[in-house]
């Protein structure tokens, strides 16, 4: 099977209108020595159908939550979805096209990316965002490079050990290269520690960085946290989970001076981790150092509104090796998709929905407290949608006999990130869960010693 | 296209006017134009020390950046800052009101064009 | 305006007439109306949560003013936008260096199997095998086609890709104890993204002159390299962004490899050679797919997509983790491991592990084609590319005119009446063309950079062929619907320097 639609014929036609005899005479241009004869070693072609049953029989050995109650989160939550944001995104005129560089063949494409520039700075309490970036992680990284052009003699990152491990990771990565350093400072009960994080953050540090709620589930106090910036003049950076924001206090309430993260859950199932689509809003006085893509509204000759890319001058395009950011791709698609969920949520229903999760997670956690064995590993904590529970066996024995025995698929082990929390899971209680798969949990978790 | 006997310039299209230990530093008309539409200037702060030939600012049209070379060296005296709210007097008036900045001269100017070799050069790579 | 006379009919639905005050509103928030209600989440269903539950303080005092729009309103505003966009579904989209083609509808299919979309990115490997195997299937296509001896599916982007590389490169270096080496080697017609990477790796960048073939001038390059001490590496797009395949690659990365620096090679433009050569063995160590070009992954006006990199094996300790490996399972079979920390590696470049959702596309793509189909990707890519020069380059001067690879570069450079590369770009717009990319390569005047890709027919190009020839005779008789162009669409050319000066990015 192949997607060439030219006839031999035409292309017979073709190549004379060139001037040569085949499409040999085309690649001779590629020197002998470097030539690759014979035939790639790849697996033989497939018919539609046989792709159809070999990609189904393929991954039929999955184990999926669409077949099961699942209580993971750790930065990646399942929320409702309505079935119009699917019919809309199914349009081709957006899943096909490209970066909308001709604004007058983009409008729509850009009209979304303002909408959901809008609706990231209302739910954040922020001044500016971007079109998105790649993911929760990467967000926090663009975040903290932003904060070292912002304050660019800066030589030192604070980060709190409750920012997902995974952007800390990402972090590590990114800062070893810019000779910058990065001081992680523990957690105190589950939550951030204001004045240990003050004072890693003394003077020459670009950014303290903490989420909320943080990895742990544990919804963070932030102004200390924000105060602990920048008692010495470092920016805050906070990472949230957008969904929480429905019934949270916005980062930017408190005076962070960007809020990041992971806005996949909010249109987007979990795609094994990705594509997922990244935020970053900020104020405006930094909008010039901004990494990534950002849409501005402007009219024409006629004074007709209109949508552009604008502050471009900052991009790896023009600006090259000095641009704020190599970045070139966004996560547009996923970003539309949480531009129309957020829409068709609107107001009351985004709040709504985050009481929901709310609501099921306390409901679930209240009951789970009770089972002896059981507990709250962080019980004086405030949380949202996810919290910590302490295990009578090993968690991942627990996950385990979910389940073989249950059919659930449980929380998040936390003896992966670390070995004194081996009897710990992290269970995330979304409007996904409806109240039997929390009766299920409870019961399941009541045999399970 | 004729530019002030009076100046001197550089090859990356700054020129300078100097009086006394004072020297006037802006962007010809050339470099102006080929810019266009100028959006943003990024300028030193009065007491920033310059170096011959390297960058101190930056200046910005819509799709295009281009870095300021410094042609002399010296200390930033003064800024003009009527650019930010009218960058284009640069546009308009690239050897009048839209000069960028004053320095107090640390070293000599035997190395800039005059007139006649910038014209040559602009005309060069036209 | 002048009539539009060739080409398909612009894909538009703007109504014509309106009555004053009742235009379409621009966004969704003029459609909103206090208290209308869209979707409702499900009920909680059991009990609220105590009151206690969160403090005063960490409460949202005030919602978050998002619109207030019913279902019905919120289709058609979404459906009215999508008709402002071309997209490959609906227009020729030569945009060069991007390579919009086909996306074909059985990978979305493939997407949509049961379950696949639900998979959660914490599940342990034993719930995860068929994913994993899939994308370990993925990633022996790309060694294959590349040569290369070890694949990392980590980045995000083919921007990401690079910075990732070049984080290798980095560590493999220092391993060496060549720290000092801080040099990256870039030619002139790079990408913005590569010497933007370099920036983040902590490199440093020198450029490399072009010669008067559009190729690396070699004595620049031995003028650059120096005594080699400093050099890291090189950076190279191969075939460049010219279109045209670098034919001294080989010697080009000996004299990196002579100095002890590693060759990254930029394939964005794999499309144009796959089964006609592959990287690893011309001489690159390191190189990343944007697997939306090569294998089909629709852009979604800008994403998502994904840049998986391939090494050699010098480079392989030090690939990111996590990764996928396969081990026996005991019993004759194989089973697949994520594998969370290796010594050497950089460590992590993203959240989770890849972005399944375009693996699952590249994979279906592979599938369809097989070996001689991957292979005719290239072959049809080259074709259409030098259809195209041949029939266009009387009337459009092409930079570079000899045999190019899947794509060519024209300048507007000396057209009449002062009409420049921005002004044709317009005006294919209103013959219901993409324009292709302008302005790039940045070593050209007025470039038009023209991609056609595989999977055009020749009906598409011969009409593009002749709306460029009505274009330029425009040029000649007609410059001020040109200048002024696009004509046909709801917007003309829009205040770019309002845009900046009188910032208006939130509503």
């Amino acid at each position: 099977m192949t997607y060439v639609q030219n006839t031999e014929r035409e292309k017979a036609e073709m190549l004379a209108a060139i001037g040569c005899k085949s499409v040999d005479d085309l690649m001779a241009v590629i020197p002998e020595d470097c030539r690759f004869v014979g035939e790639l070693d790849v697996e033989p072609a497939l018919t539609e159908d046989e792709l159809v049953r070999h990609v189904r029989a393929l991954t039929a050995s999955n184990v999926s939550a669409d077949g099961h109650p699942c209580f993971l989160g750790a930065g990646a939550y399942r929320h409702f979805c309505p079935s119009l944001v699917d019919s809309l995104v199914a349009r081709t005129e957006f899943w096909t096209a490209y970066t909308p560089y001709q604004p007058e063949a983009s409008q729509g494409t850009l009209t979304t990316i303002l909408e959901w520039q809008t609706m990231m700075c209302r739910l954040t309490g922020m001044e500016v965002s971007n079109a998105s970036l790649y993911d929760g992680a990467t967000a926090v990284v663009e975040a903290v490079l932003m904060a070292l052009r912002v304050k660019s003699k800066a030589t030192r990152v604070v980060v709190s050990e409750g920012v997902h491990p995974d952007a800390i990771g990402c972090l590590k990565t990114y800062l070893k290269c810019l000779d910058v350093e990065l001081v992680t400072v523990p957690l105190v009960d589950g939550a951030s520690d204001a004045p240990a994080l003050a004072q890693a953050a003394t003077d020459g540090t670009a950014a303290v960085v903490v989420q909320s709620p943080n990895f742990f589930g544990v919804v963070e106090e932030l102004q200390p946290l924000v105060d602990a910036a920048h008692a010495h003049g470092a920016l805050s950076v906070v990472a949230a989970d957008p969904v929480s924001l429905g019934v949270l206090e916005p980062p930017g309430a408190f005076g962070a001076d960007m809020v990041c993260g992971e806005a996949t859950g909010m249109g987007n199932p979990p795609w094994f981790g990705g594509p997922g689509v990244g935020y970053l809003c900020a104020r405006s006085e930094n909008v010039r150092q901004m990494p990534a893509r950002i849409a501005g509204e402007t009219v024409d000759a006629q004074g007709r509104r209109a949508v552009v890319l604008t502050f471009q001058t900052r991009e790896q395009h023009i600006r090259r090796s000095k641009a704020t950011s190599n970045i070139c791709t966004s996560q547009q698609l996923m970003a539309l998709r949480a531009t129309i969920w957020m829409a068709l949520l609107g107001k009351q229903g985004f709040v709504e929905l985050s009481e929901v999760n709310l609501a099921r997670a306390h409901h679930a956690a209240a009951r789970i407290a009770k089972i002896p064995g059981y507990g709250l590993a962080h019980a004086k904590r405030a949380f949202f949608n996810e919290f910590t529970v302490t295990t009578p066996i090993a968690a991942r024995d627990v996950n385990r006999r979910l389940l073989d025995e249950h059919g659930i698929l449980g929380g998040y082990d936390l003896g992966q990130v670390d070995p004194s929390r081996s009897k710990q899971l992290l269970l995330a209680v979304t409007d996904s869960n409806p109240a039997d798969e929390i009766d299920a949990l409870v019961a399941a978790l009541e045999t399970i010693r | 296209m004729s530019n002030p006997k009076d100046l001197k310039y550089t090859e990356s299209h700054e020129w300078v006017r100097v009086q006394g230990d004072v020297a006037t530093i802006g962007i010809t008309a050339h470099a102006a134009e080929s810019l266009s539409d100028l959006v943003f200037i990024d300028l030193p702060s009065v007491g920033d020390d310059l170096s011959a030939g390297e960058s101190f600012g930056e200046i910005e049209s819509v799709k295009a950046v281009s870095d300021l070379n410094a042609p002399v060296s010296g200390e930033v005296v003064e800024v003009n800052g009527d650019l930010e709210d009218n960058l284009k007097d640069i546009n308009d008036d690239p050897y009048g009101k839209g000069w960028l900045v004053k320095v107090k001269l640390s070293g000599g100017t035997d190395h800039l064009l005059d007139a006649a070799a910038y014209d040559a050069h602009v005309q060069e790579h036209a | 305006m002048t009539t539009v006379e060739h080409g398909p009919a612009v894909p538009q639905q703007v109504a014509k007439a309106t009555v004053p005050g009742f235009e379409r509103p621009l966004t969704i928030f003029e459609h909103s109306v206090p208290d209308r209600r869209g979707v409702r989440p499900p009920p909680a269903a059991v009990p609220a949560a105590p009151s206690d539950a969160l403090p005063a303080s960490m409460r949202r005092k005030a919602p978050a003013a998002l619109p207030e729009v019913g279902e019905l309103d919120t289709q058609r505003h979404y459906t009215w936008l999508s008709e402002k966009n071309f997209s490959i579904a609906n227009a020729f989209y030569p945009l060069g260096s991007c390579t919009m083609k086909y996306n074909p509808l059985v990978n979305e299919r493939v997407c949509a199997l049961p379950g696949l979309s639900a998979l959660h990115p914490m599940q342990p490997d034993d719930q995860v095998q068929g994913m994993l195997e899939l994308c370990w299937r993925v990633e022996r296509v790309l060694l294959a086609v590349s040569g290369l001896h070890e694949v990392s599916l980590h980045p995000c982007a083919g921007a990401h890709g690079e910075l990732t590389a070049l984080m290798c490169m980095r560590a493999c270096l220092d391993d060496r104890g060549q720290t000092h080496k801080k040099i990256i080697l870039i030619p002139d017609s790079a990408h913005g993204t590569n010497p933007a990477s370099c920036t983040i790796a902590g490199f440093e960048t020198r450029e490399v002159k072009s010669n008067q073939h559009g190729r690396v001038d070699m004595a620049d390059l031995d003028k650059k390299i120096g005594d080699g001490h400093d050099i890291a590496g090189l950076m190279i797009t191969n075939p460049s962004t010219l279109g045209l395949f670098e034919t001294n690659i080989k010697a080009i990365c000996e004299k990196i490899h002579a100095v002890g620096g590693l060759v990254y090679m930029d394939g964005a433009n794999m499309n144009a050679i796959l089964g006609r050569t592959r990287p690893g063995d011309f001489g690159a160590d390191v190189m990343h797919f944007n697997l939306h070009k090569t294998f089909s992954q629709p852009h979604g006006g800008g994403g998502p997509g994904a840049g998986p990199i391939a090494v050699r094996d010098v480079l392989a300790p030090f690939l990111p983790t996590p990764k996928i490996a396969r081990v026996s399972d005991g019993q004759g079979g194989w089973r697949f491991e994520t594998v969370m920390s290796a010594p050497k590696s950089i460590g992590r470049t993203r959240g989770f592990m890849l972005n399944a959702g375009v693996m699952v596309r590249s994979y279906s793509y592979m599938r369809s084609n097989g070996p001689a189909g991957l292979k005719g990707i290239a072959d049809n890519a080259v074709l259409n590319a030098n259809y195209l020069r041949a029939k266009l380059k009387d009337t459009y001067k092409v930079w570079i005119d000899e045999s190019c690879m899947h794509e060519f570069v024209a300048t507007a450079k000396g057209m009449p009446n002062g009409i420049r590369a921005l002004d044709v770009a317009k005006r294919l717009i209103d013959y219901g063309i993409h324009p292709p990319t302008v302005y790039f390569p940045l070593i050209v005047p007025e470039a038009l950079m023209i991609e056609p890709t595989e999977t055009e027919s020749k009906q598409t190009l011969d009409t593009f062929v002749a709306v460029m020839k009505a274009i330029a005779a425009e040029a000649e008789t007609d410059p001020d619907t040109l200048h002024t162009a696009p004509h046909t669409r709801s917007i003309g050319r829009p205040d770019e320097v309002r845009a900046v000066k009188e910032p208006k990015v939130t509503l």
